[in-house]
């Protein structure tokens, strides 16, 4: 792979895009940013022992994004030259001076101190030094444990790197260099006997966890270690009785709780969807800012903290691409609803002078628009072994399977890899698709014991889809072992 | 910007540099426009451009593949070195040769949509207006896709062609009512913003002061974008050969039986005249259509070079960018369609449901395809063979397998539809026996 962008190449980027504000300034624009970078990533898979993807890519480019008496313009590139960044700005403004004639803009722009910084993500290990065999080795490894048994049908291992590279510019005179790095990795397995499919998936499902790290990540997940017991619980779950129809406690594992967290109060929460900007694809929110008057989302043990600041978070960034500075605050405090997530654009909506800071784009190509931050659930005091034994009757659930929601987040419905029942406070029989389904505040006001910060860990969301035209982000969600009340389980289909 | 000359050039520049075994060459240029506006304002104009060129070598038995998106010389030159580079890194294997010359493309290559935010911006002030004046609020986007896509190799193939997409998507708001309707066509003439406007008001009107239903059983009018939805999920874990002979597929031993009612018949067909697409593969074959169920029978599979072989028959064109983990994949199902409006596979419905589109539809199970999602923008109750009266939403969790053994009808209003996270389907209103809904939600 290519260096990182080099002093050379930054100066270049500074050069132009100092000139794409310029030219985009001249031609009326009352504001205007402009993001130029480098996208680098490299994924490898291997399935049923054979390389199925490898995929080196880098991606160069840049977008203007401009506002002209409260309309949006914003245009992008792939050729980083004089010319094109000449005329890619002045498309820009050409687009939000024609957007006016369907309809007033009515931006509003938050305001925020013109920082200068330069921003790197942490990391041990650069994980584009690590040699593509020393990858393949261990994902072969992995693999070949998983084919050891016949009912294993298919298997997928995996890893994946990102390293972007990003000056960002504003005609307030911002300047902000920043570097992030991320990597992941993880395990599958498909067992399948005659009419039953089930999978089993380490450390989490849809490729495993990833964080803002380096290679470190991928030697601190053992996946070889934990081939056996991913491909054995697979085989398991297709002789597993289905997990039964009712009402009972459930126990999420982290992994799965991230996701809970992430559907049902990530995105319920972003500014713009409640304002209805999401309206036609993802949709809008429960959450409308009448509730902002202490709304209860939650019973009182529930915290659900954003921090873009916390090492690891796949969000974790020193500025967001409106430049603004990282922030930590609630979402939910002590149950009860607290703020928004924002973009400098939708930030007086919440009547705050100051945006949270989560605008982000996918790549220098996209508009940067409002996504959820790294949002964790507080951790409690409970022990996991504790926490089951104080169960009486009830499901333990780990392992994303399946996962819908309506379009204002309340109704959802997630079905997990793994079910083991519990009663009177031991596991008992293992469950397969365990199922369990609800409405968004009454299922967070049932939470009533969360685990300690032993048990809490940061789980990474690397394709977390939104707008028109569709971006993929990436974020993380803390969580630890956590229990709810009554639940509804199992589905009649 | 959309250049095939200089995507020709590129390719023949990273031949030459390869001195590999065999090499192939993807040239992609892309560039959308599109307005995204919300309560009558944009919030969102832009442009965007965005292009990429993916080299796969393979040398002494090993595969390697690098990418850019720095459509330059140089940069091309780059990218050959690193895919080199990469393959002497990889294990050994064993691969299907790449294709040789083709003969039997049906290209298309219209003429690129310039971008024209003028057009665009008044296209959308039409939609908008209609929705002011009927008392509604509206959300939504209007906007045209290129995507230029060429394909060469070191053994003398070389194909490329332009697919174009104009589009127009509508949410519109009325009290607690809310309706959608949408388009998308290869040519921006044939999509008509006042024809969509007038459905989406429509359906917002009508479903104003929704009221709640219990859950159950239902016979089900589903409109083509709902169907969509559903009918993805077959294509993206049934029809593909790779997912059949790992067995992972409901089709999996199943070829030859009837899977479906006899009146479902459902095809993989890029040349149907409502639909879009490239008509060639990721490997550059061309695409063929294919009959995966016929009368309710299932009938073939969409194949690449590699399940093809396996399977001892031809490619069928339906090979994603390689080396990959899905396996082919169907691009562009066909539903065949009845006769009739929606209203008519309504009027035989003595207590039913009709539904215009599903939200964010997810697998529960893979052999019987069990499916969950939420009605959304416009539910409404049947009684007595009409339409009475708009419903809350409802989560629905159904196996698609025997949602297709129980269709009762279908409409002859076939349309390409799209669903949540994409695909591209031409399909009717259906109507769908004993379809069962799980819990509901509060709007």
């Amino acid at each position: 792979m290519s260096a990182v962008a080099t002093p050379t190449e930054t100066a270049l980027w500074r050069e132009l895009g100092l000139r794409a504000l310029d030219v985009a300034q001249r031609g009326g624009a009352d504001w205007a940013d402009v993001r130029l970078g480098r996208v680098e990533v490299e994924e490898i898979a291997i399935r049923n022992g054979r390389v199925a993807r490898l995929e080196q890519s880098e991606q160069a480019g840049f977008g203007v994004r401009v506002l002209v008496d409260g309309a949006h313009g914003f245009a992008s590139g792939f050729d980083v030259t004089p010319d094109e960044v000449e005329r890619v700005a002045n498309l820009a403004v050409r687009i939000a001076k024609a957007g006016r004639r369907a309809g007033p803009g009515r931006l509003q722009w938050a305001g925020e101190p013109a920082h200068r910084d330069v921003w790197t993500s942490t990391y041990l290990v650069d994980p584009f030094a690590v040699s593509l065999e020393k990858k393949l080795d261990l994902l072969m490894r992995a693999d070949k444990v998983l084919r050891t048994k016949p009912e294993i049908t298919a298997t997928s291992c995996s890893m994946s790197f990102r390293r972007e590279s990003q000056l960002f510019l504003s005609s307030e005179g911002a300047d902000i260099e920043q570097r992030v790095v991320r990597s992941g990795a993880g395990i599958s397995c498909v067992a399948h006997t005659d009419g039953e499919t089930q999978v089993r998936s380490y450390p989490a499902a849809f490729g495993g966890n990833f964080m803002s790290v380096g290679y470190e990540l991928v030697g601190s997940l053992d996946l070889v270690g934990n081939a056996e017991r991913c491909r054995d619980e697979a085989i398991e779950l297709l002789s597993a009785d289905p997990c039964p129809v009712g009402e009972t406690d459930i126990i999420l594992s982290g992994d799965q709780l991230a996701l809970q967290i992430h559907e049902s109060v990530g995105h319920a929460t972003e500014l713009d969807r409640v304002q209805g900007w999401e309206a036609n694809f993802a949709g809008t929110s429960f959450m409308d800012t009448g509730k902002l008057d202490g709304f209860r989302y939650g019973s009182d043990i529930v915290n659900l903290v954003a921090d873009a600041t916390v090492p690891g978070g796949l969000a974790t960034v020193g500025y967001d691409d409106d430049g603004v500075r990282s922030q930590r605050w609630h979402i939910v405090q002590d149950g009860k609803f607290a703020a928004y997530q924002t973009s400098r654009d939708v930030a007086h909506f919440e009547n705050n002078e100051r945006s949270r800071g989560c605008s982000r784009a996918e790549g220098m190509w996209n508009v940067p628009i409002v996504r959820i931050s790294n949002l964790s659930l507080m951790p409690g005091s409970w022990t996991f072994d504790d926490l089951v034994a104080d169960t009486e009757d009830g499901i333990y659930m780990a392992g994303v399977k399946c996962w819908s929601i309506d379009q204002q987040r309340l109704n959802f419905q997630f079905t997990c890899e793994y079910g083991r029942e519990i009663k009177n406070g031991q596991f008992g029989r293992l469950l397969k698709n365990p199922t369990y389904q609800g409405l968004t505040p009454q299922f967070w006001s049932a939470c009533d014991a969360i685990c300690a910060p032993e048990e809490w860990r940061l789980w990474g969301v690397p394709n977390c889809g939104k707008g028109q035209p569709m971006q993929t982000a990436e974020m993380s969600h803390g969580a630890a072992p956590t229990r709810f009340r009554k639940q509804a389980v199992g589905v009649r289909a | 910007m959309l250049d095939p000359d200089r995507a020709q050039r590129l390719a023949q520049i990273a031949l030459e540099e390869s001195g590999a075994d065999e090499t192939e060459v993807c040239v992609t240029q892309y560039e959308e426009e599109l307005n995204r506006f919300t309560a009558d304002h944009p919030v969102q104009n832009l442009v965007r451009r965005m292009a990429n060129v993916a080299v796969r070598v393979r040398s002494n038995g090993r595969e390697g593949k690098a990418s850019t998106g720095t459509p330059t010389e140089a940069a091309v030159r780059t990218t050959v070195r690193r895919a080199i580079e990469a393959a002497r890194h990889m294990p050994a294997g064993e691969f299907v040769p790449m294709a040789g010359p083709q003969e039997d493309y049906r290209l298309r290559r219209p003429d690129p949509l310039t971008p024209d935010p003028d057009h665009t911006a008044d296209a959308v002030a039409r939609m908008t207006g209609a929705c002011r004046d009927a008392g509604c609020t509206a959300a939504g986007i209007q906007g045209v896709e290129n995507d230029l896509r060429l394909i060469a190799n070191s053994n003398g193939l070389s194909v490329w062609d332009l697919d174009t997409r104009a589009r127009a998507s509508l949410s519109v708001f009325a009290d607690e009512g809310a309706g959608w309707a949408d388009g998308l066509c290869a040519g921006r003439d044939a999509l008509d913003v006042d024809a969509i406007a007038r459905r989406a008001v429509d359906k917002a009107l009508a479903s104003r002061a929704p009221h709640g239903v219990d859950p159950g059983e239902y016979t089900v009018v589903l409109e083509p974008a709902a169907v969509a939805s559903l009918l993805l999920f077959a294509a993206y874990k049934g029809f593909g050969a790779q997912q059949v002979q790992d067995g992972s597929s409901f089709l999996a031993g199943k070829v030859g039986e009837r899977v479906a009612h006899e009146s479902v018949s459902i095809d993989d067909d890029v040349y149907n005249p409502l639909t879009v697409g490239h008509v060639f593969d990721g490997e550059g074959m061309p695409r063929s259509s294919v009959a995966l169920i016929e009368h309710g029978v299932a009938r073939g599979l969409v194949h690449d070079r590699r399940t093809a072989q396996k399977q001892g028959c031809r490619s069928t064109g339906h090979a994603l960018p390689q080396p990959n983990v899905s396996g082919p994949l169907p691009a562009n199902i066909v539903m065949s369609s009845g006769a009739g409006e929606t209203g008519d596979l309504i009027k035989d419905v003595d207590r039913g449901i009709l539904i215009t589109e599903f939200h964010y539809t997810n697998m529960v199970e893979p052999t019987k395809l069990t499916l969950t999602g939420m009605t959304r923008n416009g539910t409404f109750l049947i009684e007595n063979g009409v339409v009475t009266r708009p419903v809350k939403n409802m989560r629905f969790t159904q196996s698609l397998v025997e949602a297709l053994e129980r269709v009762s009808g279908l409409g002859g209003d076939a349309r390409l539809a799209s669903a949540l996270f994409g695909g591209y389907t031409v399909v009717p209103s259906l109507r769908v026996d004993g379809f069962r809904f799980t819990s509901r939600t509060d709007f």
